[in-house]
């Protein structure tokens, strides 16, 4: 159901992983994502996929638990998969009818389908490892210097944190009412797409009345705590850079020395 | 029209993080025109219960059968499921969508499959039911109502379907004390009106001992307790261990009994405390 989608959730545990700043971890995805487009070949693509499960392994996030919640995506890995296989020009491996396998084409959609599922599996691993508190508080302390040049970022930090923290609580709420009308024998699941798309009216009116419901409750909730914005505020936990950070930080910069390397591996 | 309910087990999120065990090894039969009542601490797994009973959650394990047929194999139809069970969550107010009344109660008789002639019918029938006037209220969209009113709007939409068994899941939570009662008195009119099994789960404890023929208690996904009202309720101390109480007429009686010995009372509700009153102050007199 709509609940087995794990994208963006959270992973309780105690791992060295997840005690880490979440700037660092932040930063390390970042850096991740951009080191998948410096790879040229297999090797560097061994090698990211290789860190990556180290990386699980260290977190202790079952693979079972991470895999469940990208099945969802997988499927539109797969279709573009297919696409790259099919639609490049080159040298022929294998030909039917009107479809056609080339060299080039099946060398790109591993490529293209590898380098999706690294950068899937590798962005919710920050998320699977981090409160989504921390990781706005993160990303708020990472982006507070352009502050002096007008970018609001504690607004910034501020909308995500409510937008994470919503996310689950508007899960609930839509189980509730697709529950609700399908006790008075809605049907979501037969009928054509217009049909299909026109069954959705019954859960979206209810949520979107919902969902003003809980956004004009949370203004109250924090306007009777005195909430002010950004600047001045204190928070209870101040987050800093320890030394696992400066370890993470040293492998970082080995592992994108590594990355660079590959490039002049020659198959 | 009958319910059995055998051996039910069921785990929300098995083998994730956040695994519940929301209920184990529930049994229990429920006979035609019964009214059951439903009490439990927060979280004991009311809720998950009644939707079993409709086919909303499958069961980890164990059967439920309605008038004999087995609706948890996975081969009866949904719909007509959701045509003998009617059933109306908490806060049902929150499904509302329609632009007019008359169109939102008509949702479940339309998804049955009836013409629009038997819709009307229908949607007539369950708005006089739950006590409102038709022609003032059909054209008026269900938004602008108040909140007991929009409670009975979303109520009329289930009803609309004439389902053989009624559930309710706390139909008076929230509302104020004469909305409290109207709705009642309803779900009261209904279950005579209907004839039909009706099963309601609350808090209210006076209420419980007042409507129901048959009260279950669950604790922690099991049934702690079963029975008729004045069996239920005089086990007061297993209630209050399990966070639950008395209707307070009995506490009152108890109360009483503690202070004044040969005062006897077996009272579930006000009428029948001051009645106890009355026979012990005019024995002790006389
Ligand atoms: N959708 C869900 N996902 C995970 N756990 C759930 C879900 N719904 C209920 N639970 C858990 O199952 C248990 C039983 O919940 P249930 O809602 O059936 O209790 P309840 O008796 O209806 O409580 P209340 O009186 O608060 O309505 C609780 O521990 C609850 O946290
Ligand atoms: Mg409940």
């Amino acid at each position: 159901m709509i609940r087995d989608i794990t994208l963006g959730q959270y992973y309780p545990g105690d791992s060295w992983v997840h005690r880490l700043d979440a700037r660092t971890k932040i930063i390390a995805t970042l850096l991740y994502l951009i080191e998948l487009f410096i790879v040229n070949n297999f090797y560097g693509f061994l090698i990211a996929a290789v860190v990556l499960f180290a990386v699980i392994a260290i977190s202790k996030v079952p693979l079972k638990f991470i895999f469940r919640g990208l099945t969802a995506v997988f499927l539109i890995i797969a279709f573009t998969f297919l696409l790259n296989l099919f639609m490049v020009d080159g040298r022929v491996l294998w030909h039917w009818k009107f479809l056609t396998i080339t060299y080039e084409g099946l060398s790109r959609a591993f490529f293209m389908a590898v380098r999706l599922v690294l950068i899937i599996i590798g962005s919710s691993i920050m998320t699977l490892t981090t409160k989504p508190i921390e990781l706005t508080d993160g990303l708020e302390k990472l982006l507070s210097p352009f502050s002096k040049i007008g970018l609001p970022s504690h607004e910034i930090a501020l909308m995500m944190t409510i937008a994470l923290r919503f996310i689950p609580t508007l899960m609930e709420e839509t189980d509730k009412i697709i529950k609700a009308q399908q006790a008075r024998g809605a049907d979501f699941e037969s009928g054509n797409l217009f049909q299909r798309a026109k069954s959705l009216i019954p859960i979206l009116v209810p949520l979107f009345v919902s969902s003003f419901r809980i956004a004009q409750d949370l203004a109250l909730a924090m306007e009777a705590r005195c909430y002010h914005g950004g600047p001045g505020r204190t928070r209870m936990n101040e987050i800093r850079f320890e030394r696992g950070d400066a370890v993470a930080a040293v492998l970082m910069v080995l592992f994108l020395a590594v990355i660079i390397a590959s490039r002049f591996i020659s198959l | 029209m009958s319910i059995s309910v055998k051996n039910l087990n069921y785990i929300y999120n098995p083998g994730m993080p956040g695994e519940t065990v929301a209920l184990s090894d529930v049994s229990f039969d429920v006979a035609d025109g019964t009214v059951l009542g439903i009490i439990g601490h927060t979280g004991s797994g009311k809720s998950t219960l009644l939707q079993h009973l409709n086919g909303l959650i499958r069961p980890t394990s164990g059967e439920v059968y309605i008038d004999g047929e087995c609706i948890t194999d996975g081969k009866v139809k949904m719909t007509d499921i959701r045509r003998k069970v009617g059933l109306v969550f908490q806060y049902p107010e929150y499904q509302l969508f329609e632009e007019t009344v008359r169109k939102d109660v008509a949702f479940g008789p339309k998804n049955l499959g009836l013409d629009e002639e038997e819709q009307e019918v229908r949607v007539k029938k369950a708005i006089d039911l739950v006590g409102l006037d038709y022609e003032e209220i059909k054209d008026l969209s269900p938004f602008e109502l108040s909140g007991g009113m929009k409670r009975r709007v979303a109520i009329a939409g289930v009803i609309a379907m004439d389902p053989k068994i009624l559930i309710l899941d706390e139909p008076t939570a929230g509302l104020d004390p004469s909305a409290h009662r109207d709705i009642l008195a309803m779900v009261r009119r209904i279950h005579d009106e209907m004839g039909i099994i009706l099963i309601f789960v609350s808090h209210n404890m006076a209420d419980i001992a007042e409507m129901s023929d048959r009260v279950m208690v669950m604790s922690e996904g099991k049934i702690a307790l079963e029975g008729t009202p004045a069996e239920v309720f005089s086990q007061g101390d297993k209630l209050s261990a399990m966070g639950l109480s008395v209707p307070p007429a009995r506490e009152i009686a108890e109360l009483i009994k503690s202070k004044a010995p040969g005062f006897v009372s077996d009272a579930l509700s006000a009428d029948e405390a001051a009645r106890d009153i009355k026979h012990y102050m005019e024995e002790t007199r006389g």
